[in-house]
């Protein structure tokens, strides 16, 4: 055997190793090629930015493993805020109108899993059909228009999405740390725990991998479907809250195009579209690095127009090595 | 008997003049509740114009080289009338010699914006121009500029630094409040104008919506109904919406678009309708090649200038100004506009219109 059959027999087995070494590429890249990189100001930026749609794309990626796509998450994403906002606005309590609005996106992603569990459409299509109406539902509560919150900074606020002082004054300018990063990090380490230490996760990758052989085991793939549907809902969700806790304004377009960046942050960090095989840590590495990418080429005076183009070659290239160095032969 | 008839007589008399000359009329006093007003101390608000100090810590360096960068809530790309813009800003950065970089988001974002002004503060360039397109929301992320010791000045969004409440320069853009009010007031004293409508293409854009406020506010004044319609930015969809809004609202025969996003497919859709010129009112903000021949054949009355050339050049020039001349604009607010064109003056910016108008 040599060395490189050797390497990617070990790297099949940690797909996020591949995603890490990417990252310290595009890393590297970025640290010698774009001015004020390595400051704390533009690293805290990555980690902030990215955190709110890290959220999103941990839910989307636990469900990408069980072997299905959705493609609403965006939509849920506005209804979420639109719910949150007009609560406040009406004069439920904060947290009252925060619980509210997950429990609809919770029920909102457990929608689309019976569609798709009882219907036998594909989950591509029919999460394509909740997307419209989904987001149809935003622009109706919403009226078409912006919703905001404009009264007293409220504590839940800060609780969800305030800004880390402490931490910021450290450097000089102050950076841009938010505790949705510290949110990020609690989801993507419970749901770790979740997917690899618990017979829930063990029926996760059944029903991606081989969902004939995993009914036959006795897995109930279909409650299984559900759920993660229900739980990407929920974190589409959590994740519009601590949005509008920094931002407390949503308009009828917010979440547009998220729902892509989710599933091309998934497999840049190593989750297989087909299904059974991925990690958190690879799908975080992913969200990391696509936010990375958009700082970086900000730095480097890239126009604008550049920056999808890169994204679009970087997640090819991803996805070329993916398949290569990870490949069990 | 004489004298009894005699004194009969003179008793008669005599009664009838006292009863004549009894004394002065009787005067009646009536006493009635009169409220008073009893007038009491009110404390007033006063409102002061507050100097906004702006520090510009900047040692003039003629010889630097400069590198801005800009960041718009909009871009050439999806919305022509920012290609005026962004020809003024190149044109001005080839002819000062200086760097710049325009940054915008793919849609109508604007917390995308708002993430963009961050990433601009990190890249630490020598001045931003920014659109302050919502005030609150930009806010946080302007400050960080500002505090890094980043020139900051205002483009074709925004209401001044007194205004908005955000140390920047200046805003260099028109008065949108005025705009849409002065455009309503044309608008309601054409023949036959009975409603209105205010097609809106960005909601949520302080500016626009201003502009909206203005038109409603004119044409409540002239004894006229108005309201807002939102479309998009897509101008299928615009289309759509427009023509279903007609289909439900016949009598409303006044339209005013706030650009070229909202202009074109309210072209389209008076082509699709066969609607004439007299049928409907049309006024709009902006210049594009298809506005300029609207206002030619009559169909547009008028298009409310912002001249946006101006704009994106003057920003380049005010921060260039700054940094090597140490040049600051003198007032909070440096208007571009509001100018109306219309038939009367169409002809000196027919030929530019779409590139430096």
């Amino acid at each position: 055997m040599t060395v490189v059959t050797r390497l990617r027999y070990q790297l099949a087995d940690f797909s996020e190793v591949v995603a890490l070494i990417s990252f310290v590429a595009v890393f590297l890249f970025f640290t010698i090629a774009a001015k004020n990189f390595l400051t704390l100001f533009a690293i805290s930026n990555v980690l902030t930015f990215a955190s709110i749609t890290g959220i999103v794309v941990i839910g989307v990626a636990v469900l990408m493993i069980s072997g299905e796509f959705d493609l609403s998450v965006g939509s849920t994403f506005a209804v979420a805020s639109y719910v949150l906002a007009l609560s406040i606005n009406a004069g439920v309590a904060p947290v009252a109108a925060l619980l509210l609005a997950l429990l609809i996106c919770t029920g909102l992603g457990a929608i689309n899993g019976l569609i798709v569990t009882t219907s036998g459409i594909p989950s591509f299509i029919a999460t394509l059909g909740t997307m419209l109406a989904y987001r149809g539902i935003a622009r109706a509560i919403g009226g078409g228009v912006f919703a905001s919150y404009k009264g007293e900074r409220l504590l839940l606020f800060d609780v969800l999405n305030g800004p880390m002082d402490i931490v910021n004054r450290l450097s000089d300018p102050p950076a841009n740390l938010r505790v949705s990063i510290i949110w990020f990090l609690v989801v993507a380490v419970v749901m770790s725990w979740l997917l690899t230490r618990t017979r829930y996760g063990n029926w996760v990758f059944a029903t991606g991998g081989n969902p004939g052989a995993a009914l036959a085991q006795g897995v109930a793939t279909r409650r299984i479907k559900v759920i993660n549907f229900a739980l990407t809902g929920l974190l589409a969700g959590l994740a519009s809250m601590l949005q509008f806790a920094h931002r407390a304004s949503v308009d009828p377009l917010r979440g547009e195009g998220m729902e892509l960046i989710a599933v091309a942050a998934c497999v840049i960090g190593g989750v297989r579209l087909a299904g059974g095989y991925g990690t958190i840590a690879g799908a975080c590495i992913g969200m990391l690095l696509l936010q990375m990418l958009e700082q970086g080429l900000v730095l480097m005076r890239v126009p604008v127009q550049v920056f999808q183009a890169a994204a679009g070659l970087i997640l090819i290239i991803a996805v070329v090595s993916n398949l290569n160095l990870s490949r069990q032969e | 008997m004489k004298t009894y008839h005699w004194l009969a007589a003179s008793v008669t008399i005599l009664a009838l003049v006292i009863t004549a000359c009894g004394g002065p009329p009787a005067t009646v006093e009536v006493t009635r509740e009169v409220p008073v007003e009893i007038t009491k101390e009110v404390p007033v608000e006063v409102t002061r114009e507050v100097q906004v100090t702006v520090e510009v810590p900047v040692t003039p360096q003629p010889e630097a080289e400069l590198e801005f960068i800009l960041v718009q809530h909009a871009l050439c790309a999806w919305d022509s009338f920012w290609c005026t813009v962004e020809q003024g800003i190149q044109d001005a950065a080839q002819q000062m010699g200086v760097k710049v970089t325009v940054l915008g988001p793919d849609a109508f974002d604007l917390e995308k914006t708002a993430a963009l002004i961050d990433q601009a503060v990190a890249g630490r360039p020598d001045g931003i121009a920014l659109t302050v397109t919502d005030p609150v929301l930009f806010k946080e992320p302007i400050m960080r500029a500002i505090d890094a010791g980043i020139p900051v000045l205002a483009y074709n969004a925004g209401a001044g630094p007194i205004k908005d409440g955000i140390p920047y320069m200046t805003y260099l853009g028109q008065d949108e409040y005025q705009g849409g009010y002065l455009g309503g007031l044309r608008l309601a004293a054409a023949p036959g104008a009975k409603a209105g409508v205010c097609l809106n293409h960005q909601v949520g854009h302080a500016g626009l919506d201003a502009r909206c406020q203005g038109f409603l506010d004119a044409l409540k004044e002239k004894g006229q109904t108005a309201e807002v319609l939102a479309i998009t930015n897509d101008p299928a969809e615009s289309q759509t919406i427009i023509s279903d809004f007609h289909t439900a609202n016949p009598d409303v025969n006044v339209f005013l678009t706030l650009g070229p996003n909202g202009a074109n497919p309210f072209y389209a859709f008076l082509e699709a309708e066969g609607l004439a010129p007299g049928e409907v009112w049309h006024g709009t903000f902006d210049l594009s090649p298809e506005i300029v021949n609207g206002i030619d054949t009559g169909v547009t009355q008028f298009a409310v200038d912002q001249q946006p050339f101006l704009q994106g050049y003057g920003a380049v020039m005010l921060l260039t100004l700054l940094r090597r001349q140490g040049i600051v604009p003198a007032l909070p607010v440096t208007p571009t506009g509001p100018g109306f064109v219309d038939k009367s003056n169409i002809g000196i910016v027919k030929q530019l219109a779409g590139q430096y108008r």
